[in-house]
């Protein structure tokens, strides 16, 4: 067999052009397959990770995904703010261990500006299950104190100490700038590859004096956590159907959910395009195969004329086609993995996901080997018409 | 009594739904002889060969190669007993053109354990080189040129020099020097029938120009054999 | 015919007429209401109809009225046995695809939330295999299953009886 396999790759290598062509169509179409397969895994995995521990949201009565985009992802906008009252209707409630309350809508030079308290720093869990930890400094103590996210100090290059202007409203840059109210950087944040990294850190009272109120308005959401989840659902649903405010209650876990389902029509149409885009590529090599039969002939009645069986001709080719997949697929998981870890940063800079490249698992494997497979059994049709050939001929070319 | 190196018995042969195209009464070769066969394309030449070769089967009558009755063997043991005592060469397109000059002649081994065996596997290369230079091919750069680079005489040596590696029995040349001058002929034909005398391999010559017949032991025409 | 082979005939047919025999029956599934989880002694002092008394589990009007009598009496006869009963459903958890299978199955609707739950022999602490999809738990069911007595206590009360249910279908009026 390594007969064959040799020869099958002296001759891929002399039709070199068309070889890396095939190849190259192959590799596309796999990088787009198992791009497609990362990207999904990823992000589920990066968006479930974003809210551990965390067994309701509450807001005001919005959409649930509306809901959990701005409250997790800081991305999107509030409707309305939910009362003081009804935040420490539930702060206050004997089934409910910790709430961590949120206030959003300022901006500082492009970062969302955040309202919170020590709760976030004592109960918010990100990926893994880990608290959130200072790489310098500590927690606001002082009314103007501020912690930045990792990625804020590093793209603006603030340091400790450092003094901080918030602007009113989440535009990149407001003209209602509080000159008079000048923050002071108390801490910087760990890199957690979520959206806290992208976060300023105030006070909650912080927020009314950028606003200059007296007592907070409301806040925007808050986080809860209960003391044991038998209480979780009836909480959920006593806050839903609250008659006093307009109130929504989320399952972090549920909501994702109904996320995913969302996507999954589109998911499942952009599996299905890449799949045929792989069937495309492997149509390709078979026209390369085939129409390199014609020139072959010759070289086929020469292995035969040395003692070559038919059936080593017929696996020459099968090998050769097996021979170009195995590459192309080679090639495709490089192209994916490139792309990946270019496409990265970027993901978390616009959309706050962090998608972690991981390797390939059993799925992923299966699906390679099946487009190997694939590409064998395809080559068992030019392997064919050659094995017809080579008995034909004999010993002479029929032109 | 030892075996013909050829033998042919009543042979007939018939293309499926076409008439009979070969049908010869007696055909012999002893082992050692040089034959020539005079015979021009389309007259059934290519035909006899294939059945010499074991590539095609008899519609009829029976075919002895060295002892062996092809007539009454599978496809694939015809296939495997060409490989091991049967040498080829062609009137053209000999070489695989995506080997080089060395690989092309180890052709011949690839497919024949059998024949493969009679060298000792580190002997081998040196054995190729050898018959090459013996058959005019002295230059060892050649070894490693890409056979596209080389004039057609060159290539029907390199041919020859895969059909005589290993030591087969019987080598079966289809008009190999059609492409060449007379003079390059003659030069590569001695050669050839140099190197079958001192390993006693029986040659079967096919060709169309008559002025070579003289250096055989013996001569045959395929239009008188040929009843069909 | 020889005497082993109608011995042999003889012994094949007793025995498989005492296999028959002894073939447990299929089991009889008893279709409960809510008074049978009363014991009979009891029955008279217990209501099994919904507290008049509004409940507001958020407790804005000072702390929600706890469940009454969490140590009720229970009726033992009901150990082991294959029951079916109706009632609505108080998820205590959420499996991630979205779906409950553990809950307390309750005579009234709005238990612990709009009126005070019941008293503990009045709520089945139900486990499901296949979860129930989290927007159908505000309809009435059907559970099956082999009740046992014991105790569940959660942060919403108590339950005197547990099911693992081998059926649920939903109430159809």
């Amino acid at each position: 067999m390594t007969a064959t396999l040799q020869l099958a790759l002296r001759s891929l290598v002399n039709r070199r052009a068309t070889g890396l062509l095939t190849v190259g169509a192959i590799a596309i179409s796999v990088a787009l397959l198992l791009g497609v397969q990362k990207m999904r895994s990823a992000a589920r995995e990066g968006f479930a990770s974003t809210v551990s521990g965390v067994d309701l949201i509450v807001g005001a009565r919005s959409g649930p995904l509306n809901l959990l985009l701005y409250s997790v992802f800081r991305v999107g906008d509030a409707t309305a703010n939910v009362s003081f009252e009804s935040y420490q209707l539930v702060a206050k409630h004997r089934d409910v261990a910790w709430t961590i309350p949120i206030s959003l809508g300022d901006s500082h030079r492009g970062f969302r500006v955040l309202g919170t308290d020590d709760a976030y720093f004592e109960h918010y869990r990100v990926a893994g299950g880990r608290l959130l930890a200072f790489a310098e400094g500590k927690r606001f103590s002082d009314l103007y104190d501020v912690v930045l996210g990792a990625d804020v100090a590093e793209e603006l290059h603030y340091k400790l100490g450092h003094a901080v202007v918030i602007a009113h409203g989440a535009a990149d840059v407001s003209f209602t700038q509080h000159d008079e109210q000048p923050f002071r950087v108390v801490g910087i944040l760990t890199r957690t590859g979520t959206p806290v990294d992208r976060t300023v850190h105030v006070g909650l009272e912080a927020i009314s004096a950028i606003h200059e109120t007296a007592a907070p308005a409301g806040i925007t959401a808050f986080m809860v956590g209960m003391r044991d989840r038998t209480a979780m659902l009836t909480m959920q649903r006593a806050l839903n159907e609250y008659k006093k405010e307009p109130l929504l209650a989320i399952i972090p876990g549920v909501a994702l959910k109904q996320l995913w389902d969302l996507v999954a029509v589109a998911d499942r149409a952009l599996t299905v395009v890449a799949a045929f885009v792989v069937f495309a590529g492997l149509l390709g090599m078979l026209t390369a195969i085939l129409v390199s039969l014609n020139e072959r002939r010759r070289e086929m009645a020469i292995l035969r004329s040395v003692g070559a069986r038919p059936r080593h001709v017929f696996a020459l080719l099968v090998s050769e086609a097996g021979l170009l997949a195995f590459a192309g697929v080679l090639a495709g998981i490089v192209i994916t993995y490139a792309l990946l870890a270019a496409a990265q940063p970027w993901l978390a800079a616009h959309y706050g996901i962090f998608v972690p490249v991981t390797g390939l698992n059993g799925f992923d494997l299966a699906m390679l080997g099946g487009i190997v497979v694939a590409a064998l059994a395809m080559g068992l049709f030019p392997a064919w018409r050659a094995y017809r050939n080579t008995l034909a001929d004999g010993l002479t070319i029929r032109v | 009594m030892p075996d013909d190196a050829i033998d042919l018995e009543q042979l007939t042969f018939a293309w499926p739904g076409a008439p009979a195209l070969l049908r010869i009464e007696r055909l012999r070769v002893a082992r050692g002889e040089r034959v020539f066969l005079r015979g021009p394309s389309g007259s059934g030449k290519s035909t006899l060969l294939g059945l010499i070769g074991g590539v095609l089967a008899p519609t009829g009558g029976s075919i002895r190669v060295l002892g062996q009755p092809l007539h009454d063997m599978s496809a694939s043991q015809r296939d495997r007993f060409r490989g091991q005592h049967v040498g080829f060469v062609f009137q053209m397109f000999n070489l695989i053109p995506y080997l080089s000059v060395r690989e092309n002649v180890a052709l011949a081994l690839r497919f024949a354990p059998q024949r493969a065996a009679r060298i000792p596997a580190g002997a081998r290369a040196a054995e190729a080189a050898r018959l090459l230079s013996a058959l005019g091919l002295a230059d060892p750069e050649l070894l490693d040129r890409a056979v596209t680079r080389l004039s057609i005489g060159q290539q029907q040596r390199v041919a020859a020099a895969r059909a005589l590696l290993g030591g087969p029995e019987l080598v079966v040349a289809d008009e190999p020097t059609s492409a060449l001058d007379h003079d390059a002929r003659e030069s590569f034909l001695r050669l050839l029938m140099q190197e079958c005398a001192a390993h006693g391999t029986t040659l079967l010559y096919v060709s169309h120009d008559p002025t070579l017949g003289a250096l055989f032991d013996r001569q045959y025409s395929l239009a008188e054999l040929n009843a069909a | 015919m020889p005497t082993s082979r109608l011995t042999a005939l003889i012994l094949t047919f007793g025995i498989s007429v005492a296999a028959f025999a002894a073939a447990p029956e299929p089991a009889k599934v008893q279709t409960l209401e809510w008074t049978d989880l009363i014991p009979l002694d009891a029955r008279g002092q217990q209501s099994s109809s919904p507290p008049a008394a509004a409940h507001d589990y958020l407790g804005e009007a000072g702390p929600a009225a706890a469940q009454q009598s969490p140590n009720a009496p229970v009726n033992s006869e009901l150990e082991g046995k294959l029951v079916k009963i109706p009632g609505f459903i108080v998820p205590l958890d959420v499996a991630k695809d979205g779906t409950v299978s553990e809950f307390f199955l309750v005579p009234y609707f709005g238990a612990c939330i709009h009126v005070p739950p019941p008293p503990a022999n009045q709520i089945v602490y139900v486990t499901t295999r296949k979860g129930i999809a989290l927007d159908s738990i505000y309809e009435a069911y059907w559970i099956t299953g082999t009740m046992k007595m014991q105790n569940k206590s959660t942060r919403l009360g108590a339950a005197a009886y547990s099911l693992s249910a081998d059926n649920v279908e939903i109430y159809k009026y």
